[in-house]
């Protein structure tokens, strides 16, 4: 035994070591290694794990996958004649001059059925026209393409709280071919009937859940068309009791869509989450939030422009999924590997009228408020209550929820719509010279208790504050928050805890 | 000299059968003729048999074997019988828990779950049938039950998670499934679940515990091995008669460790920090959703985290708080 221990190392003993080698290299692509040179961006303290580990080889496979494609001229003029009134049956464009809907139909042709697409399946303009008269409906891809040039603006203008400044195109999904790369549709069920062998929708090898054994199906429950079920499933508070519906299989489920966020945009669990609580809003990174906008916009998407062109695309082979359902919209649709689409490159520049909006505004109501000016607010709003209230001898004090109210959840501020509302309603006080009141915040009872109270106070000062920047004089009003005190719907159900998060305008003296 | 030793083995000692010591008149012989097999003596004793396994151990193998192919032909059966995808998908393949609607129902349909529950009644069998075999061995052979109980120990982890836990939260579905990456994949859903198993206090003492017995088993190993030249292999003599080989061992370890213990104390160190781990991990997996329902912020709320900054300035708001909803 002593003779080995002091020989040295022998031919047989490295052949023995080079197969160990090889049996660890098998081992660790067994264990879904990647040995590839890896890029590792620190995201948060140090010591808790927090950080963004990035495959070289794939930085640079995005980096030479996501160039803009450029724009073919650039416009001649943005004020001639509009496309309305110069071609026939133009309903969702016409507010563009004549030069910027030409360019953008050549854009779009590049975009989704670029010469490489024509080569294979035909026609470039004909794609979606009849070249005999171009103002038909009659070839279906017009119709589509008219509802996704909708779904482009309302995009850019209506959801910026998930695309920013950055916005999408066509070709943010298209890249160059008529159908998206990463859709999803409802699958056949493969579900064993009989008494044997059920695996309850999971535990398959499938990428659209990153090859776990979560149910193979993230989608539909969450990015359907339908109401989508919430994915909150971590228990809000450190003891029981356990909320209903927060089932092991939920986890499961909503496991799986964070398996497809992660592989759809190239991230690990730490790009939104802390390490230490995947469910802490206060410690988690501001792309959450950005993430939650996104699982907001995605069913929406679904329900108002992709459900309606199923009839459209029914009749037509590969355009519908073996349910017969539209092909839809999932994370990778847009991001396609990415952690920012395009790498967070905009085509704004280049393509402002995506960026313009054909939506029509809410029914208003014009208020004549005392001194002669006239104020404009959305029918029925608090605006309209308050200036109704102030000019009448109703009891006092009366209470007003604060309608069309968000916060930037970065900024702590509010955002840009909600400024209308406060901005109607200083108008109002200040016509109203005499009138005091307090700005009350209330939460409903998810989470804490502590840090709802310390939500309610911020987010009632911050409207004070905005308020009170406004020009209303701030011996007016006093704001404070009580938490989920006072509740004006069930907190037991979603639609009575959106109730109970408010902001209440209390009017205590006329 | 050679040395007697497996795994290393230069020597494989051949000789008439050992038939080990008599047994109580109350049991029945062991049965078959032994014989010496050279792979099994690479690596432990040479000589197979003879074999006793009596109506416990009869009775377990075969509630046992049940268990494994009720598992085995559920898998099979959901790739349609297919041999090739059989293997190809077998490490994602697994038997189910019933779904949370059938609570605590023992009357679920045999696809939707009936299955997992009837195989973990078989596996409930099968354990406790060959408990009551270590300890009635170990008793017929004079020995203490040491290796029962701590036998128990890893018996009582298995019951929390599949019995006793799933009953206090009123439903099979808490329950793990019987797979291979699916059991692994509900272990991180159970954390993730239950706010981060890290921050269970119980979790952390048995991660200890284990962490811990890997330690001293190599400690010991290692010192055994390191003074069998002066037979220290012969761990019981030497605890009666210290001999130069536990007086070296010892001695190694004071003088790198500042303390040793003793050549019977490893021993019970090496015991209770094996029964501890499952004991500890047990517990910990109990309180999960009976007690608490998110670890770190209990963890929070008793000083057992600490506060790191939060990691944007301002720190962010849960978007569902204000007031409206966004859209």
């Amino acid at each position: 035994m002593s003779d080995h221990a002091k020989s040295s190392p022998s031919a047989p003993m490295l052949a023995r070591l080079g197969k160990a080698v090889a049996v660890g290299a098998v081992l660790l692509g067994l264990a879904a290694c990647d040995l590839g040179p890896k890029q590792i961006t620190q995201s948060g303290f140090r010591g808790t794990g927090m950080a963004q580990i990035q495959d070289k080889d794939l930085v640079a496979y995005l980096k030479d996958n996501n160039a803009i494609p450029p724009p073919p001229y650039e416009v001649a003029s943005t004020d001639g004649e509009k496309a309305s009134a110069f071609y026939e049956n133009v309903q969702v464009l016409g507010d563009l001059s004549t030069d910027e809907f030409n360019r953008l139909m050549i854009s779009i042709t590049e975009w989704v059925v670029p010469k490489s697409y024509v080569e294979k399946e035909g026609n470039g303009c004909n794609y979606c026209h009849n070249p005999e008269n171009m103002a038909s409906d009659e070839v279906y891809q017009k119709v589509v393409a008219r509802k996704m040039f909708q779904m482009t603006r309302t995009i850019n203008t209506g959801w910026t709280d998930h695309v920013k400044e950055t916005g999408v195109t066509c070709w943010t999904c298209h890249r160059g071919q008529a159908v998206p790369a990463n859709v999803w549709s409802l699958g056949v069920t493969q579900e064993r009937v009989g008494f044997i062998g059920s695996q309850m929708g999971q535990n398959k090898p499938v990428p659209a859940v990153g090859w776990t054994t979560s149910p193979t199906d993230p989608f539909s429950a969450y990015l359907g068309s339908t109401d989508p079920v919430s994915i909150r499933v971590i228990g809000d508070q450190s003891l029981r009791p356990v909320e209903e519906g927060r089932s092991i299989r939920a986890t499961e489920k909503t496991l799986g869509l964070m398996q497809h966020m992660s592989v759809g945009l190239g991230v690990n669990c730490a790009q939104c989450h802390n390490t230490r609580s995947f469910a802490s809003w206060e410690t988690s990174s501001v792309q959450r939030v950005s993430a939650w906008h996104g699982l907001r916009m995605v069913p929406a998407l679904n329900k108002t422009y992709m459900d309606p062109l199923q009839p459209v695309f029914a009749p037509h082979a590969g355009r519908v999924g073996p349910a017969g359902d539209v092909l839809k919209i999932n994370c990778a649709t847009c991001h396609q590997g990415a952690a920012k689409p395009m790498l967070g490159v905009s085509m704004r520049a280049d393509y402002p009228e995506l960026w313009r909006t054909s939506l029509a505004t809410p029914a208003a109501t014009t208020l004549s408020l005392p001194g002669g000016a006239s104020l404009s607010v959305p029918a029925g709003s608090i605006g309209e209550q308050l200036f109704k209230f102030l000019q009448s001898n109703e009891p006092l004090p009366r209470s007003f929820v604060f309608d069309n109210l968000f916060f930037d959840t970065a900024s702590a501020s509010l955002t840009a719509e909600s400024r209308a509302t406060t901005r109607a309603i200083s108008e109002i006080l200040k016509a109203f010279p005499t009138a005091v009141g307090t700005i009350d915040g209330y939460t409903d009872n998810q989470g804490r208790p502590a840090s709802n109270l310390t939500l309610s106070k911020n987010r009632a000062r911050i409207v004070f504050d905005n308020l009170v920047s406004l020009g209303v004089g701030a011996n007016r009003l006093t704001h404070d928050g009580y938490g989920d005190a006072k509740p004006i719907g069930d907190n037991a159900t979603e639609d009575g805890r959106a109730k109970n998060r408010r902001i209440e305008l209390t009017v205590t003296k006329r | 000299m050679a040395g007697y030793q497996q795994i290393f083995t230069q020597v494989q000692v051949r000789g008439p059968a050992e038939m080990g010591a008599p047994l109580p008149k109350t049991d029945s012989g062991r049965d078959g003729v032994p014989f010496f097999s050279w792979l099994a003596g690479k690596i432990g004793n040479a000589q197979i048999g003879p074999i006793y396994l009596g109506w416990t151990g009869t009775l377990s193998l075969l509630f046992g074997f049940a268990w494994f192919e009720i598992i085995g032909f559920n898998m099979w059966a959901s790739v349609n019988w297919d041999p090739i995808q059989f293997l190809r998908q077998l490490f994602w393949l697994s038997l189910e828990p019933p779904g949370p609607e059938y609570g605590l129902s023992l009357f679920v349909p045999l696809n939707k779950g009936g299955w997992w529950l009837l195989s973990s009644l078989f596996f409930l069998i099968a354990v406790v049938l060959w408990w009551v075999r270590t300890y009635n061995r170990a008793r017929s052979l004079g020995m203490g039950t040491h290796v029962a109980w701590a036998f128990a120990s890893a018996i009582w982890l298995a019951l929390v998670l599949n019995l006793i836990r799933p009953v206090l939260m009123g439903s099979w579905s808490e329950g793990v499934p019987y797979g291979v990456f699916p059991h692994l994949d509900w272990t991180n859903a159970f954390s993730v679940r239950y706010g981060n198993l890290f921050y269970n206090p119980f979790h952390a003492l048995s991660i200890v515990f284990l962490y811990g017995s890997v330690l001293l088993f190599a400690m010991h190993g290692a010192t055994i091995l390191a003074t069998v030249r002066y037979g220290a292999e012969r761990e019981i003599e030497q605890i009666y008669d210290r001999g130069t080989g536990a007086e070296r061992g010892a001695l190694f370890w004071r003088w790198t460790m500042g303390f040793n213990a003793s050549i019977e104390s490893i021993h019970r160190w090496a015991w209770w920090f094996a029964v501890l781990t499952t004991l500890t991990g047990g517990i910990g997996i109990l309180l999960t959703g009976t007690v608490v329902d998110n670890w770190y912020l209990w963890a929070v709320e008793h000083d057992f985290a600490p506060a790191y900054p939060p990691i944007s300035n301002p720190p962010v708001v849960d978007p569902a708080l204000p007031v409206g909803a966004a859209q």
